[in-house]
C-alpha cells in the first residue's frame, strides 16, 4: 500500500509564495546608498529584509500546517 | 591580540567540569533506560525513531547552530555592518528547503526503515558506485566538520580557563566525554545533551545581548556612530554583494538542509506531527540566534571602534570581558555563555560523529563488507571506526599539516554535491544512475579545485558552481540516456504515492 501524499512541492500556491518571498529577502530593490534612512536606529532596507524574513517564517508555518499531509504514520507506525 | 578573559581561570574550570559531569550523567541515564540499544541500528542511531517535539527540535537546533554562530558571527557583522544581515534569512532558507524534500523522505523513511541518507540513495538507484561515492563524500565532509569542531573545542577551553587548561587537555577532556556518552546512549544521549546545550547557548546569547544593550548602548547609538565614521556599514549590498547574498542563501539553504546528520533527524522523528512541529519552531529560531548575535556585532561597532580584522575576531571575548567586570551576575552569566559556546561546539560534534559511525555501520560495513553481520556487530563496527577516526583527527588538530591543509577545509562544498541524488531522486523516476554518479563526482572535483585555487567566478561560492555542474550533468545525462524499463518500474514503486 503506497502512502497518500499531500506535499508542498506539488502546490502552485506554495511555489508562488516561495518565489515572491525569496525575491523580497534579497535587497536588490534598494539603491546601494540607501543606508542613511533610519527607523529606530535601523536602516529601512534592513527592516524590510527582516520583515520579509518574518513573512517567510510565517509562510513556512502555514505551508507545514496546511499543505503537508500524509498517512504514512497510520500505514507504517509512528 | 589574545584576549585574556577576565572571568577565566577556576570559575571557567568549575563550569566546564560541571558541564562534563552532566553530559556523562545523561549518557548513563540514556543507557540505563535502553540497555538493548546496542543490539539495534534503529535504536542506537535513530533513538528508536521516537524523538519527541522538544528533543527533536533541540537536536535539529544543534545541527544548525554551533559555537561558531556565537563567536564567529558578531565579528563578521562588526566588519561588514548591516550587509551581514543575510545570516538571518539564510537560516530560514534551510527550513524552506526542507519542505521540498522532508515530507517525502519522512514517509519513505517509515515505509522502508531508512537509517542514513546513503540508505535512501541505495534504495533509489540500486547502484554500488553511486552509493559508495555518496558515502565517501559524506564521510569526508563529516570528518572535516568534526576536525573543525575539535580545534574550536581546544581553543574555547583554553580561552575560558585562561590557559590553565591547555589546548590539548581541553580537546582530550571533551572528546573523551563526548565519545563516552555517545557510546553509551547513541542518538538518545546525543539528543538529550543537545537539549541541555541548546538551552545553555540561548541563555548565554540573550544575556550577552541584554548586557550589551544596557552597558554599550542600543542600535540608535551604533547607527549614529556609523553615520559619522563608517556610513558604508549602513548601506545595502552593491551588485557584487547582492550576488554573494543570493549565493549564500542558496548554498546554506541547500547545504545545511542536506547535512547527513540533519537528514538522519528526519528519520528519528516520533511521528509526522512531531517533525512538523519541530520545523515550525525552527523557522523562528534565526531571529532568536543569528538575529541576536548580529545585533551584538552591530553594537560592537560603536562600543569598540577601530578593531583590526584579527582583533575583531576576539570581539565576543572583549565584550564579555567588559560585561563580566560590571557585577557578579554578569560575571557568572559570561562564564555560562562561554561554557554554553563550548557546549554548542560539542553538541555539533557529537551529532556529526554519530552520523559518521552510522554510515560506516550501515552503508559500508553492513552492506558491502559483512552483510550477514548481526546488528550488534554493525553498531560495534561503526563505533570502533568512529573512534579510530576521532583519534586520527585529534592528531591532525594538534599537528596541522603545513601543506595541503586546504583538503581539511572542504565541508559544505563536498556535502552539497549529494543534493541532486537525494532530492531529484525523490521526484524523477527517469533519473539515470550513471548521470547521477558522473554529476556527483564532477561537481565534487570542480568545487574542490575552485576552493584550492581560491577561484570564485561572479562572486559565487565554489560549492554552488560544483552543484550547478552536477545538476546539469544529472539532467542532461538523464534526458539523453533515460533509464531502463526495470529502473523506471523500480523508481515508480519506491517513490510512488497516492495523491489527493
Amino acid at each position: 500500500m503506497k502512502p497518500r501524499m499531500s506535499e508542498p512541492v506539488r502546490k502552485r500556491r506554495v511555489w508562488i509564495g516561495f518565489v515572491v518571498l525569496f525575491v523580497l529577502i534579497n535587497p536588490w530593490y534598494f539603491a546601494s546608498d540607501a543606508g542613511s534612512t533610519l527607523v529606530l536606529g535601523i536602516p529601512v532596507w534592513a527592516l524590510t529584509v527582516l520583515g520579509a524574513s518574518l513573512l517567510l517564517s510565517i509562510f513556512i508555518t502555514w505551508t507545514i500546517k496546511t499543505q503537508w499531509q500524509t498517512d504514512s504514520d497510520e500505514l507504517y507506525g509512528g | 591580540m589574545e584576549v585574556e578573559l577576565a572571568f577565566s581561570g577556576w570559575s571557567g574550570i568549575f563550569v566546564l567540569a560541571l558541564y562534563g559531569a552532566l553530559m556523562l550523567g545523561v549518557g548513563v541515564f540514556a543507557y540505563l533506560r535502553n540497555r538493548g540499544m546496542r543490539e539495534s541500528l534503529d535504536e542506537y542511531y535513530l533513538g528508536g525513531r521516537g524523538l519527541g517535539v522538544m528533543v527533536l527540535f533541540f537536536t535539529f537546533f544543534a545541527t544548525q547552530y554551533s559555537g561558531n554562530t556565537v563567536i564567529g558571527y558578531p565579528p563578521t557583522a562588526y566588519r561588514m555592518g548591516y550587509q551581514y544581515l543575510v545570516s538571518v534569512p539564510f537560516f530560514i532558507m534551510i527550513i524552506m528547503v526542507y519542505l521540498f524534500f522532508a515530507p517525502r523522505l519522512y514517509a519513505l523513511g517509515r515505509r522502508f526503515s531508512l537509517l542514513t541518507p546513503v540508505d535512501w540513495i541505495e534504495l533509489r538507484f540500486r547502484s554500488k558506485s553511486v552509493s559508495i561515492l555518496a558515502a565517501i563524500l559524506m564521510l569526508y565532509g563529516l570528518a572535516n566538520y568534526l576536525l573543525e569542531q575539535f580545534v574550536a573545542i581546544g581553543q574555547g577551553v583554553s580561552g575560558l580557563t585562561g590557559g590553565t587548561i591547555p589546548y590539548q587537555v581541553g580537546v582530550i577532556f571533551f572528546i573523551v566525554i563526548m565519545v563516552a556518552y555517545s557510546w553509551l546512549g547513541g542518538m538518545r544521549s546525543v539528543a538529550y545533551t543537545d537539549t541541555i546545550q541548546g538551552i545553555a547557548l540561548l541563555f548565554g546569547v540573550f544575556t550577552l545581548l541584554i548586557g550589551s544593550l544596557y552597558y554599550f548602548g542600543g542600535l540608535p547609538s551604533a547607527a549614529a556612530y556609523m553615520q559619522a565614521n563608517a556610513p558604508e556599514k549602513l548601506n545595502p549590498p552593491d551588485a557584487a554583494g547582492l550576488t554573494r547574498w543570493f549565493s549564500l542563501l542558496v548554498l546554506v539553504g541547500i547545504g545545511a538542509a542536506i547535512y547527513p546528520h540533519a537528514v538522519q533527524r528526519i528519520f528519528s522523528a516520533k511521528s509526522e506531527a512531531t517533525l512538523k512541529r519541530s520545523f515550525i519552531r525552527m523557522a523562528y529560531m534565526p531571529f532568536l540566534t543569528a538575529g541576536v548575535v548580529f545585533m551584538v556585532g552591530i553594537i560592537g561597532i560603536a562600543a569598540f571602534p577601530g578593531l583590526s580584522t584579527a582583533n575583531s575576531e576576539q570581539l565576543v571575548g572583549i565584550m564579555a570581558n567588559a560585561l563580566a567586570n560590571q557585577n557578579t551576575f554578569f560575571y557568572w552569566a559570561m562564564v555560562l555563555l562561554f561554557g554554553g559556546v563550548i557546549a554548542a561546539i560539542v553538541s555539533t560534534a557529537d551529532s556529526v560523529l554519530l552520523t559518521f559511525s552510522s554510515i560506516i555501520s550501515n552503508d559500508l560495513y553492513g552492506r558491502y563488507i559483512k552483510p550477514d553481520a548481526s546488528e550488534y556487530q554493525k553498531v560495534l563496527a561503526g563505533k570502533l571506526v568512529g573512534l579510530a577516526a576521532v583519534a586520527i583527527l585529534i592528531v591532525i588538530a594538534w599537528y596541522p599539516p603545513a601543506t595541503l591543509y586546504q583538503i581539511f577545509v572542504l565541508k559544505f562544498e563536498v556535502l552539497i554535491q549529494v543534493a541532486p541524488a537525494l532530492i531529484l531522486g525523490l521526484y524523477w523516476t527517469r533519473l539515470n544512475a550513471r548521470a547521477v554518479f558522473i554529476g556527483m563526482l564532477a561537481g565534487a572535483v570542480m568545487a574542490g579545485v575552485f576552493t584550492f585555487m581560491g577561484y570564485r567566478p561572479l562572486g559565487i561560492y565554489s560549492g554552488l558552481w560544483g552543484l550547478v555542474l552536477n545538476t546539469g550533468i544529472c539532467v542532461v545525462g538523464t534526458l539523453l540516456a533515460g533509464a531502463g524499463t526495470a529502473e523506471r518500474e523500480h523508481a515508480r514503486e519506491v517513490i510512488g504515492f497516492r495523491y489527493g
